[in-house]
């Protein structure tokens, strides 16, 4: 049986370098994908370099990839799955990946630590904040005040 | 019939070129003796002795030939220019001077003629005017005075081989006089004039000042040589019967007197024929009318020039996504082939190469001739830039590393630097030197830095730096736009390869001032900061990372302001936000002393900005190799966090 994903890791480009940083995510995560369509752009020593796909299927990043990170050289960075395959068990591809928070970039929106752990601690979903811009402790409890009002 | 009889026999026979010769003498006497009476301040390196070799060369020029001469230039500049009166009153610190009284004994400006005072420093000058020259398919030549005492200066290697290798219509004249200031030639020079000529390939002629029509003949058929597309070497033996300035000469009497016996005009002089008294007797006058002339005009005082803070409007900033590499790249391409004066000269830069961070990619195959390959010379490399951009030419220079712009610092600050200003404008230097400089490479000591420090506040020099968000197409553009003189443009390294343009980041909004020069800032958008973070270029990344940072980790608010323009530099649109945060960190990739953010912080409590709090972050010291060394040297976001945290708290 043939298996259930293609890795994409991080290639050594640079003898002297062992850290490339993501310059670009070229295409959606989870979306179709085609064998030679770029994936991402890193960042050589003095230039950049694609990654393409070496497969089609349906391209899933791993957690928390983003431009601007630091990633080492064979480390993973995404795997192409082929259509059966289920989310759960590409992700065990990803094990020694760190786990990322939840996504709030959409809601326009910046949490500091604090604020986002007193948030969780009172059950209070992210989405009440969507355009607030910066959101501190301050923000959270000054919320929680008005509620109860 | 000795050589002295031949030559007074010619001087007499051509009464207008002994005319020159008296005048040049008499008003260098007449230096000589103003120096004395206090009239002429600073120095004056006179000539006598030497009028004949400048004379002989000079005359076999075109007037379309450019002349560089040196400090000992009066008698190069008055047989190009037998402007006697612009010259005393030069000398004399007067506006009516050649160069407004601005320039004085060492740095003179005509047509198409220039002096400077370091010793061989205009030789990648003269060859860059003659590569322009070549490019334009003139013929008009390059002809450089220098004395034996420059062939102590490595530049003038460099342009020698670069003169031979491109084979550039370029006349090297070596007066060669027998002493460096003070020291004999025996002491400093190994070796022969002619071999070292020989080495390189030039066409070697010589000559000496007592033979008065070989010199001439000599002169005629160097010229002729160096026009036909052969650099060419003249040597001329010769004497400087006055001290080296005013009153510094150790050298023995006998040996000055006996040369003056040599020497022709002296001889000439001697005579009390009437024909020769009325020449001399009409210099003198002439001289004279000039002193009195220049007593009458006014004394040159600095032009203070104040410029006032234009109104700052803060705009959107449009949407991006190309890769700097891409963008400059883009900008060259475009350069080249809309402006066929445009050149690109640097090391490596022609393919398969295509420049050390491929910048210049592709672009020789598609201007051949354009795309220029010099020697590892950066001295010469921006020196040639210089005489090109002098002489017409639109050139862009690279320097491989900024690391290796010091070794072009004389060509730069000297050169490139000065001459409009001792041209009042005549003589502009429009030329842009490119170069990547900084860190996170892990090339070391010299491979690492960022030196731009020590380039800032040389007046007549203006210093861009790219950041990550204005496209480098777009800064580029306001640089050749507003090129009004020499410009450095520092490419950080680590910018190649990232996408410019602005990043949503929720919270925080980017906005930008207007061009030329944008002033880029990232300020929040519900809540006031408690710091304002100024920077440059490659740090304007580490910075925004670190204002997240803060903010996550410790609510610390915080807006960045990032300068393109970082010297001459102004803090107009600093001001504002300072008073209203009265706190600042100013963020620099070279060390923080007596740099970039020592400057902004001078300015600003110049223009009486309330500050309570200020840090300057920049390199821990020399930029070591190791990855982990390097990183925790050069600031990083981590670093610059730190800082924001210990200042809002």
């Amino acid at each position: 049986m043939a298996e259930a994903f293609v890795n994409i890791a991080i290639p050594q480009l640079d003898a002297n370098a062992d850290v490339y940083r993501v310059v670009e995510l070229c295409v959606p995560d989870r979306s179709q994908i085609t064998t030679g369509a770029a994936v991402a752009v890193i960042e050589t020593s003095k230039s950049v370099f694609v990654i393409e796909s070496p497969a089609d299927g349906r391209i899933v990043f791993a957690p928390a990839v983003k431009a601007g990170q630091e990633l080492r050289a064979r480390q993973a960075i995404a795997i192409v799955a082929h259509s059966e395959a289920d989310d759960s068990s590409l992700l065990a591809a990803f094990a020694d990946h760190p786990s990322s928070e939840p996504d709030v970039t959409h809601l326009d929106a910046t949490f500091s630590d604090a604020a986002y752990s007193c948030m969780r601690e009172y059950g209070i979903a992210p989405e009440v904040f969507r355009g607030k811009g910066l959101v501190t402790v301050a923000d959270i409890e000054t919320y929680i005040r008005e509620r109860k009002r | 019939m000795t050589a002295a009889v031949t030559s007074a026999q010619y001087l007499l026979q051509n009464e207008e070129f002994f005319r020159r010769a008296v005048t040049i003498r008499r008003t260098e006497e007449a230096l000589l003796q103003l120096a004395a009476e206090g009239a002429i301040k600073g120095t004056v390196h006179t000539a006598i002795g030497q009028e004949l070799p400048a004379l002989a060369v000079i005359d076999a020029l075109r007037r379309d030939d450019w002349v560089f001469s040196n400090h000992r230039g009066h008698a190069h500049f008055l047989a190009r220019t037998d402007d006697v009166e612009g010259l005393i009153a030069e000398l004399m610190g007067r506006t009516t001077g050649v160069c407004g009284g601005l320039g004085g004994s060492q740095h003179l400006h005509a047509p198409r003629f220039l002096s400077n005072g370091i010793v061989g420093g205009l030789a990648p000058v003269a060859a860059g005017t003659a590569l322009a020259a070549k490019h334009e398919g003139s013929d008009t030549i390059a002809a450089l005075f220098i004395g034996d005492g420059a062939l102590g200066e490595g530049v003038v290697y460099e342009s020698f081989n670069i003169a031979a290798r491109w084979n550039l219509p370029v006349l090297i004249v070596v007066e060669n006089n027998g002493y460096a200031q003070s020291t004999p030639i025996a002491t400093t020079l190994a070796g022969t004039i002619r071999a070292r000529a020989e080495a390189f390939g030039l066409s070697y002629q010589y000559a000496d000042s007592w033979s008065l029509p070989e010199l001439i003949s000599a002169a005629t058929s160097a010229v002729a040589s160096a026009r036909s597309g052969l650099p060419t070497l003249l040597e001329i033996l010769t004497y400087r019967l006055s001290p080296h300035s005013k009153g510094d000469d150790h050298r023995l009497s006998s040996e000055v007197d006996e040369y003056r016996r040599r020497d022709v005009l002296s001889v000439v002089l001697a005579d009390e024929h009437e024909p020769i008294r009325v020449i001399d007797r009409a210099a003198t006058a002439r001289i004279c009318l000039a002193i009195e002339q220049a007593h009458d005009a006014s004394l040159a005082l600095p032009a203070v020039s104040h410029s006032s803070a234009a109104p700052i409007t803060w705009n959107d900033l449009p949407p991006s996504s190309e890769i700097i590499a891409d963008s400059i790249h883009q900008f060259l391409r475009e350069l080249l082939n809309n402006n066929p004066h445009a050149l690109l000269i640097g090391e490596d830069l022609a393919a398969p190469y295509g420049g050390a961070f491929r910048v210049t990619r592709n672009l020789s195959q598609e201007h051949p001739d354009r795309v220029i390959n010099t020697p590892i010379s950066e001295a010469a490399i921006v020196g040639t830039g210089c005489g090109a951009a002098l002489a017409g030419a639109s050139p862009i220079v690279e320097i491989m590393f900024g690391d290796f712009l010091p070794l072009a610092f004389d060509q730069i600050a000297n050169h490139a630097a000065k001459f409009s200003f001792l041209s009042r404008g005549a003589a502009s230097v429009p030329l842009v030197i490119r170069t990547p400089m900084g860190g996170r490479r892990g090339y070391g000591a010299t491979h690492s830095q960022a030196l731009e420090k020590h380039f800032m506040g040389i007046d007549g020099l203006r210093i861009v730096a790219l950041n990550h968000i204005t496209t480098p197409y777009a800064l580029y553009s306001d640089v050749v736009t507003h090129l009004d003189g020499p410009c450095l443009v520092v490419e950080h390294k680590l910018l190649y390869p990232r996408r410019s343009g602005p990043t949503p980041l929720p919270g925080f909004r980017w906005t930008t001032t207007e061009h030329p020069f944008p002033v880029v800032r990232l300020t929040p958008t519900n809540t006031q900061a408690s710091l304002t973070i100024v920077c440059y270029g490659q740090m304007f990344v580490e910075v925004v990372e670190a204002m997240l940072l803060a903010f996550r980790e410790a609510e610390c608010v915080s807006e960045a302001y990032c300068l393109s323009l970082i010297s001459p530099l102004r803090v107009d649109a600093l001001i504002t936000p300072v008073a209203r945060t009265q706190a600042v960190l100013c963020v620099e990739e070279g060390s923080s002393e007596a740099g970039f953010g020592s400057e902004i912080l001078a300015q600003l409590l110049e223009c009486g900005t309330p500050i309570r709090k200020a840090r300057r972050l920049g390199a821990l010291g020399i930029i070591p190799a190791a990855v982990a060394a390097e990183d925790a040297t050069i600031p990083n976001a981590r670093r610059i966090c730190d800082a924001i945290k210990e200042l809002c708290g």
